[in-house]
């Protein structure tokens, strides 16, 4: 800066700095003994608002107030090009006062915001219907008007060179683990990639190994499902400009949980829950079970039973592989389709694909009408999983298994189910077993995956895969 | 390698390795030996087995083997672990594949072994959890046979002679193998866990009843004759059952059974694993490749019904002297060493 020489030029080399763009405010501004050099985007801050504030400092300065510059809006620094742009890119307000080489920031940054409802992927019968929004500033807000207690801790850091996203993460200090604090940390400040946008890639980053269809983070836009995790002493990851927010460690079964669960009876809550494991149960197995039994073992069937399956497939030219693959992949099509469309659009898609299409295709002949049941039926089934993520993964491996089950009948399935679990076991989550309690198996705390307990106990996740190490004991948490 | 084991862990793993293979195949021979005193004969053969692991549990300390020892063992658990895959294979051959090739099959039940043993030892020790819900169901399904129960078949008692008292203790011994992983695992128990006196009694006490259920129902259900013509009774048992979802309850638990015998076999290659690292250069990934390139292979040697029945015959004296002529003969010797 010093080449600078007077204002102006000091105007002109700020607007190069930001490539003269058309929403780059840069003006001079008096004080009481000096000129400063206002520096805004007007897209990001509203210019009356600036005012104001410049009004109110100009006023301090003028009373000749001790440390007039500091206000709850405002504080001073030493400048810098790189503050300034960072002070300006985040839509603060700079003020540069070239006689003292100091940089004045104003905090009134007024971005358009959309009102927190209730995330249309997380829907819940009773409970909160607020949501995370596109603002990370008002996401933390929601958590921190769920707990009013100076131990929620929030951390914020930089990434990504071009883009300098602002990522955070959030926990409590008493309750959550001092290890998975400091992988969290390690592993955010050791992204090293340029363009930082999407909450995707810090979950790749995060996770332990992105060679699994299981997701390793718990991904969530509802507030009380974070602080519930944060209770337990999870920790909560958000990324600026975007409504998400990501759990870590989780195990399988957190997957399963919904705060409706909490929200309702002791009695329906566990039923729900059980009820949702077993359809993890049915979307995996039943179209492989079909097709092993249509293939290999149709003798299993009864009598009755075994005469309508026959009848049924028959005259159908396909194996039951091919069979199931096309209702598998039509499915797939209109779900993909569905989510596509404009929402007026979306549903009639649905009906006109599900109802319209698939009873062409059994009246053509193409598929067994007990096909599409079996397809439909585990459709609903996989569903039924209140986290996207885990939903995608089920509706993915139920492939594998059907070309088991295509090759090998029941065996397959065996050999399949042991595969997947020993994969299960192997994974974890920010280096906690993904499929505690089994492992470690502690049957004690089998009952926190299958029931919703009559109160809510927070407790601490399974820290290794080692029996004893990291056990959690009564009483800790919260 | 570190491992650390709660007494439930240890004691599963105990149990799925002694019940893993035989359990279908125990009950026929078993009566056809000792007649209706199957059950009494039994009960003895339990208290010896009791006083195996009272032993065992006294003197697991002193139990420590050199890399001799170490490589007889390792031999031995091959030797189960072909006997087990044998088995399987011919019985899925009879069952449910007589055109595949026994080398895809074996080689299919393998591989999961395989897999499992290049994760983390934490993978194998819990991998038997899955075997619960399906051991309770298997259980629960054998129930179903008890209008078709003769009870008045265990009568008379006390008719056996001394012969068959002393081949019903021999052939009882199928149901001890897999015992010997007692002494390799207990020292992994975690120490605030106690396992002398009750814990020990209880897994005893499961372990009798589960095999003298076996018993009682093969007893109840077949005559003596029949059951000499029935190599895996239970099955029979389950195939003959009518329920109204399902006509053939058998295949399922045909399926069950493989996979209880594939984590069996995981098991101890496990235990293979862990012995031999004990004393060889470490090369987990190769050793590992290398033992489960053997448990494919040497198996089709001995896929015959005459092999199956050679190996079932030959397997409880090559277990009487690794469960206990071995470890007698290394705890006498080390206790003395201690001295």
């Amino acid at each position: 800066m010093e080449e600078v020489k007077s204002n102006d030029s000091l105007i002109l080399y700020i607007q190069n700095l930001f490539h003269d763009s058309a929403d780059l405010v840069v003006h001079e501004v008096s004080w009481k003994n000096e000129i400063s050099i206002v520096c805004f985007y007007n897209t990001m801050t509203d210019s009356a608002d600036v005012n104001r504030q410049i009004e109110i400092l100009r006023q301090r300065s003028i009373d000749d107030f001790p440390k007039w510059e500091g206000t709850a809006a405002s504080s001073v620094g030493a400048f810098s090009e790189s503050q300034l742009i960072e002070n300006v890119t985040h839509g603060f307000v700079a003020v540069f006062f070239p006689s003292t080489n100091l940089l004045m920031t104003i905090t009134i940054p007024t971005f358009e915001v959309r009102a927190t409802a209730e995330p249309d992927n997380e829907l819940v019968i009773r409970g909160s219907h607020e949501g995370f929004v596109e603002s990370i500033d008002k996401n933390i807000s929601l958590i921190r008007k769920h707990l009013s207690i100076p131990d929620l801790v929030v951390k914020d850091l930089r990434i990504g060179k071009e883009t300098n996203t602002k990522v955070t993460y959030v926990y409590i200090e008493s309750i959550a683990d001092k290890e998975v604090i400091d992988i969290v940390k390690t592993r955010l400040e050791n992204i090293d990639t340029p363009k930082v946008y999407s909450i995707g890639q810090i979950e790749d980053y995060l996770e332990d190994t992105v060679w699994s269809p299981f997701p390793q983070l718990l991904t969530t836009e509802r507030p009380d499902r974070v602080v519930a995790n944060i209770l337990e002493g999870k920790v909560a990851v958000f990324m600026d400009q975007s409504p998400s927010a990501l759990l870590g460690p989780v195990n399988f079964f957190s997957f399963y949980q919904t705060p409706d669960d909490f929200n309702g009876r002791v009695f329906v809550g566990s039923f729900f829950r059980i009820l949702r494991l077993f359809s993890f149960l049915i979307a995996i197995f039943l179209p492989s079970f079909y097709i092993a039994v249509v293939g290999f073992h149709s003798e299993i069937l009864p009598y009755e039973l075994g005469v309508k399956v026959k009848t049924a497939i028959q005259f159908i030219p396909y194996r039951p592989i091919i069979e199931a693959m096309i209702v598998e992949l039509f499915i797939e099509v209109i779900r993909e389709a569905t989510i596509r469309l404009p929402a007026p659009i979306g549903p009639t898609i649905g009906i006109v694909g599900g109802l319209v299409i698939g009873d062409a295709i059994v009246n053509a002949g193409l598929v067994s009408n007990l096909m599409v049941v079996i397809v439909a039926m585990t459709a609903i089934s996989s569903f039924v999983v209140p986290s996207v993520e885990m939903n995608t993964t089920i509706r993915l491996i139920r492939f594998p298994f059907m070309l088991a089950a295509t090759f090998f009948g029941f065996l397959g399935i065996a050999i399949g189910t042991l595969i997947l679990f020993i994969h299960m076991m192997n994974r974890s989550s920010l280096n906690q077993p993904y499929l505690s309690p089994i492992v470690p198996f502690d049957p004690s705390r089998f009952k926190e995956v299958f029931f919703r307990t009559p109160y809510y106990k927070n407790n601490q996740q399974q820290k290794t895969f080692t029996f004893r190490a990291g056990k959690r004991k009564d009483g800790e948490g919260t | 390698m570190k491992i650390s084991l709660s007494r439930v862990q240890f004691f599963l793993l105990l149990f799925i390795t002694q019940t893993g293979s035989s359990f279908f195949s125990f009950p026929s021979p078993f009566i056809a030996a000792t007649g209706r005193d199957a059950w009494l004969i039994f009960i003895v053969a339990g208290t010896i087995h009791y006083l195996l692991l009272l032993l065992y549990e006294k003197n697991y300390n002193y139990f420590s083997i050199g890399p001799y020892i170490g490589w007889l063992y390792k031999g031995y658990w091959l030797f189960i672990c072909v006997c087990y895959l044998a088995y399987v294979d011919y019985t899925l051959a009879v069952w449910g594949f007589p055109e595949t090739p026994p080398s895809i099959v074996i080689a299919v039940l393998v591989s999961v072994s395989l897999y499992a043993n290049l994760s983390r030892a934490e993978t194998v020790i819990n991998l038997s959890v899955i075997l619960i819900p399906l051991i309770l169901l298997f259980m629960i399904f054998l129930q179903f046979a008890w209008k078709e129960f003769v009870w008045t078949n265990i009568f008379p008692i006390g008719e056996a002679t001394g012969k068959q008292w002393g081949i019903g203790l021999l052939k009882a011994q199928i149901a001890f193998i897999g015992m010997e992983l007692y002494l390799f695992f207990r020292k992994y128990i975690d120490m605030t866990q106690k396992i002398k006196g009750f814990p020990l009694f209880v897994y005893q006490s499961v372990w009798l009843l589960f095999f003298l259920i076996s018993i009682f129902i093969s007893l109840f259900y077949y005559t003596l004759t029949g059951l000499k013509m029935i190599p895996e009774p239970l099955l029979y048992l389950l195939k003959s059952q009518e329920v109204t979802f399902v006509e053939r309850l058998d295949l399922f638990f045909l399926y069950i059974w493989t996979i209880w015998t594939i984590i069996t076999v995981t098991i101890i290659s496990f235990v293979a694993l862990y012995v031999h690292r004990l004393h060889a250069k470490e090369n987990r990934k190769r050793d590992t490749i290398i033992w489960h390139l053997l448990l494919i292979v040497i198996p089709l040697f001995f896929l015959t019904k005459g092999s199956v029945e050679k190996l079932n015959d030959v397997i409880i004296y090559v277990h009487l002297t690794f469960a206990f002529i071995i470890p007698i003969i290394v705890i006498t010797v080390n206790r003395r060493k201690v001295k």
